[in-house]
């Protein structure tokens, strides 16, 4: 075994091609089978991991953070370095790591750091999702990486994992969260001991050090400094929403104890998706422990499945229903949002329905949509995304330039809810399925919140802030494609 | 966290680390005889498949929990019960089977 830092060198390189040689490359830094370490090599390992590059003495901002805030306090402390493992689908040659050719660069997998701490061995770490998830709605952010001097990209979802005394699962759930804000250039970056700097221990009856985790309240006041208010839905209590059928509660009336929500209650599923598709990473309480979903998709029955990011586990774990998971009953969801994305997701859902409905039943020829989205044949589907964005990306949707000139002048705040009616049959058999759409101020309140854009089969309306008249063009007659990747 | 065995057949059964069985799942054991023999008749059978053969909409509500308890009480147990993560699939066990042998 090498010393933690080999003061001759710059790296090493691995080249695992079996079993063996992937367990003795873990078995370096963990003889826990189940450690998240694990699962970060055979993420690599999926997508083709050829060559491990390790880069020695690495100074990590966050791991030095951590260091200067606890480790470096102890009797027995531990180096001040990391180590960052690089992995590449290509066949890597020591002596010219430091000038790949561009195959080189484009075979990069991902990285993970290594800490020097007994437990919680990954620190930050963005690997290309394995293509058993590939399919799936991500919200996966772009890392850019100075390899020896060579500038490499690697888009994934981020990652790291508690080390048990100074960060908890709840930190490494609240970072996850927060760099995936910081990389979409949402908020500016804070360090892991920032982010347990913030944790106000007068919330907890727990002393900080060594930390307990954090509940709730100590959550929304680390979110809320780092600028990312979150939005919280208690299991026991989530909202109703027009068109997504009610649950079932297996209790009997006379129950003397409710079933946990956490066990039954499937409209969950349809919230957290609603923030997947926005591209904001979802924290699940459930018990004693947090974890965040960084993705969805459908299985092979249409049923849909989560990919999670969690501490004990490792990057995407592929989570078959919130109903048989191993920390079910989940008790909350709690979703980082940038601070003026006052509207819920529901409320913009249930008034996009409001107005699908009252305009539709006005017009002769668009009454069978009313029928439909009263009987569940077309479906809500909820997204967030900047007005940048949605101008952007409409250009893809219409081929009408009159629509998009409408489209691209219209006056849009910074984050617009926007909401799409699928027909489902459509969107099985990959063909455009959105028969409606509407786009809502993300600024506005729960109740009664203004339309900004309608579309209708034949017709676009947008409607300008400061009470100025409606703008009213021809669209599309037929259904037109979705903004979102999956639905 | 395992069961500890020398509990099962007892009004509270413990994990080894100490938890005890949750109150609320005691409502669920009445689905005991339909859902023990759906399990005994499927192969490997999993949440989703107990599901879609539940008789009632409460019914199938009730398969999630009532897997928890029955997973508390020793009646089934998983198959792949090293494995953490993943689809889940249950196989009855000898307690289970002579717990059904009761309704019969």
């Amino acid at each position: 075994m090498r010393p933690w830092v080999d003061p001759d060198k710059s790296c090493w390189v691995h080249r695992p091609r079996n079993d063996e040689s992937w367990a003795r490359l873990a078995g370096e830094y963990t003889d826990d089978e189940r450690r998240p370490l694990h699962q970060v090599l055979e993420v690599a390992r999926a997508g083709g991991c050829r060559t491990v590059v390790v880069e020695n003495r690495y100074v990590d901002l966050d791991y030095r953070s951590e260091f200067s805030a606890f480790w470096s306090l102890k009797f027995d402390n531990q180096s001040p370095f990391a180590r960052r493992l690089h992995f590449f689908a290509a066949d890597l040659a020591e002596e010219t790591l430091h000038k790949l050719t561009d195959a080189e660069a484009s075979s990069y997998l991902g990285y993970s750091i290594v800490r020097p701490v007994p437990h919680g061995r990954v620190g930050r770490t963005v690997l290309t999702p394995p293509p058993e998830v590939a399919d799936a709605t991500l919200t996966s952010i772009e890392d850019e990486v100075s390899f020896f001097g060579n500038p490499l990209k690697v888009e994934g979802v981020p990652f790291c994992e508690q080390d048990s005394e100074f960060l908890r699962c709840a930190h490494a759930a609240a970072w996850i969260c927060h760099y995936t804000a910081v990389r979409r250039g949402n908020v500016g970056r804070r360090s892991t001991a920032e982010i347990v700097e913030l944790s106000p221990t007068a919330l907890s009856p727990e002393r900080a050090l060594p930390s307990q985790g954090l509940n709730h309240n100590q959550l929304q006041v680390v979110f809320r400094a780092l600028g990312q208010p979150a939005i919280l839905y208690g299991l026991s209590n989530l909202p109703r929403v027009v068109g997504v059928e009610d649950p079932l509660s297996p209790d009997e009336e006379d129950a003397p104890e409710e079933t946990p929500a956490g066990w039954w209650d499937t409209r969950m599923i349809s919230i957290i998706c609603r923030y997947l598709n926005s591209g904001f990473p979802v924290l699940i309480g459930a018990q004693d422990h947090a974890f965040v979903l960084v993705g969805w998709r459908r299985n092979e029955e249409g049923q849909v499945q989560f990919i999670a990011c969690d501490d004990r586990i490792g990057p995407y774990e592929v989570i078959p229903s919130p109903f048989e998971h191993y920390m079910t009953p989940w008790d909350s969801i709690m979703i980082p949002l940038p601070p003026k994305v006052y509207l819920s997701a529901e409320a913009a859902e249930g008034r996009a329905h409001e107005f699908f409905r009252s305009f539709v039943e006005q017009v002769d020829e668009l009454r069978e949509i009313e029928a439909e989205l009263a009987d569940g044949r077309i479906v809500l589907r909820t997204a967030l995304r900047t007005g940048a964005r949605y101008k952007r990306e409409v250009s893809d949707l219409t081929r009408s330039e009159e629509t998009l000139r409408a489209l691209r002048h219209a006056r849009l705040p910074h984050w617009v809810w926007i909401v799409e009616a699928h027909r489902p049959e459509l969107c099985e058999r990959d063909e455009a399925c959105v028969v409606a759409a509407a786009v809502l101020d993300s600024t506005a309140f729960d109740v009664e919140p203004p339309l900004d854009v309608l579309a209708l089969p034949g017709m676009v309306i947008v409607y300008p802030p400061d009470e100025a008249d409606e703008v009213k063009v021809n669209g599309s007659a037929t259904p037109w494609g979705s903004l979102l990747k999956a639905h | 966290m395992p069961i500890d065995t020398s509990t099962l057949g007892t009004q509270a059964p413990r994990t080894m680390d100490g938890r005890t069985y949750p109150p609320y799942l005691r409502a669920f054991e009445r689905f005991d005889e339909q859902l023990l023999s759906q399990v005994r008749g499927l192969e490997e059978p999993t949440l989703n498949r107990l599901a879609v053969e539940a008789s009632s909409p409460k019914v199938r509500s009730a398969v999630s929990p009532w897997i928890a308890s029955a997973e508390w009480r020793g009646l089934i147990e998983r198959v792949d019960a090293a494995e953490p993560v993943g689809r889940r699939r249950y196989r009855l066990t000898d307690r289970g089977a002579a717990k059904l042998a009761e309704f019969s």
